[in-house]
């Protein structure tokens, strides 16, 4: 059974995926300078509105095996003990102790 | 893929038997019926199974294999390959060789790129304890071999055979030269704006900016109108 925030992770990323168009569409108007300020201002309060779920910065890396949100390596998606445990199991493919 | 014992005989037999490609070899005896090597498939009269193994060259599968001479110098293909495994590469691409000599394709001897080395260093502990850390890498060892003046089905054919028969832990890309009729320009053009009309990114891109004038217009409408209206509104998921 996967970490709390690991579903709340996977939450924000369908939650993100659902209504990237919408966001950056109100984003465009809000960020647009020939536009009155009024429409600007209206669009920036309707962007407030989304919920947390919603936002791209909600999404974070977590490492696939402990759902540990720091000292995730992104390629393995796994944390930095993780990934020397598996390297010295020899299951991650050509990864092996450096010596030079 | 090959047990301890194999593999330290099969390196230790390509150890000495590197240099001495089949193009040194001295002729067989007159007594044996031989092809030379190299004979291209087209060449090979039609012969029966016992006189094609009698004149099979003894450890021709191990030595290096034979380059044929290029006739006029035209690129036909590259080919890449990469592993994290040297040993395995330089099989592969030794099994790529005698394949391509097989066929009759004038090939380079392969070429060692650049080793890329990628480097990470870690805790050794899950917690604390920075000053004791461990170094992990990744090699990725890199092989070329050219091909030139083959005919573009040949190519296609070890191509093909290539990945067929390719080893696990061995990626191979092919860079192909090919002959193209005049006015390909403007066709490749047309290809790739149908593509891009069928792909995501353009309608998005378009999507976005759609709604976008639709939610200016609405705000203008609000704001020219009666006052503002209170609440939330409601968020209709675009049809994807």
């Amino acid at each position: 059974m996967p970490n709390a925030r690991v579903l709340r992770d996977i939450k924000a990323r369908h939650g993100v995926n659902a209504n990237e168009i919408l966001r950056r569409a109100y984003l465009y108007v809000a960020r647009n300078q020939t536009l009155p300020a009024q429409v600007r201002f209206q669009a920036q309060l309707q962007l407030n509105t989304f919920g947390r779920y919603t936002r791209p910065t909600t999404v974070k890396n977590r490492c696939i095996e402990t759902g540990r949100g720091r000292g995730v390596i992104s390629e393995f998606g796994l944390t930095r003990f993780q990934f020397r445990q598996k390297a010295l199991a020899n299951e991650l493919p050509g990864v092996h102790k450096a010596s030079w | 893929m090959f047990s301890r014992s194999c593999r330290s005989a099969v390196s230790a037999l390509q150890r000495s038997l590197r240099f001495n490609s089949t193009n040194s070899r001295p002729p067989a005896a007159a007594t044996e019926p031989t092809l030379p090597t190299g004979t291209p498939l087209s060449q090979i009269p039609d012969i029966s199974e016992p006189f094609y193994a009698s004149s099979i060259v003894h450890g021709r599968g191990v030595r290096p294999p034979h380059i044929l001479p290029k006739t006029h110098g035209i690129p036909a293909a590259t080919l890449h390959f990469r592993s994290y495994h040297p040993n395995l590469l330089d099989f592969f691409v030794h099994f790529a060789g005698h394949a391509a000599a097989a066929l009759g394709i004038p090939i380079s001897k392969p070429v060692h790129l650049p080793t890329q080395r990628r480097l990470w260093t870690v805790l050794r502990g899950p917690f604390v304890h920075k000053k004791s850390q461990e170094n992990f890498e990744r090699r990725t060892h890199k092989r070329v071999i050219k091909a030139w003046d083959a005919h573009p089905d040949t190519v296609d054919l070890l191509v093909q055979y290539l990945e067929k028969h390719i080893a696990a832990g061995v990626g191979m890309r092919a860079v192909r030269w090919t002959r193209a009729p005049v006015g390909i320009g403007a066709k490749t053009v047309e290809t790739v704006r149908g593509q891009l009309r069928g792909s995501d990114a353009v309608p998005r891109a378009q999507k976005v900016k759609a709604l976008g004038e639709q939610i200016v217009k609405e705000e203008m409408k609000a704001a020219a109108g009666a006052p503002t209206t209170e609440g939330a509104v409601q968020h209709t998921a675009p049809s994807s």
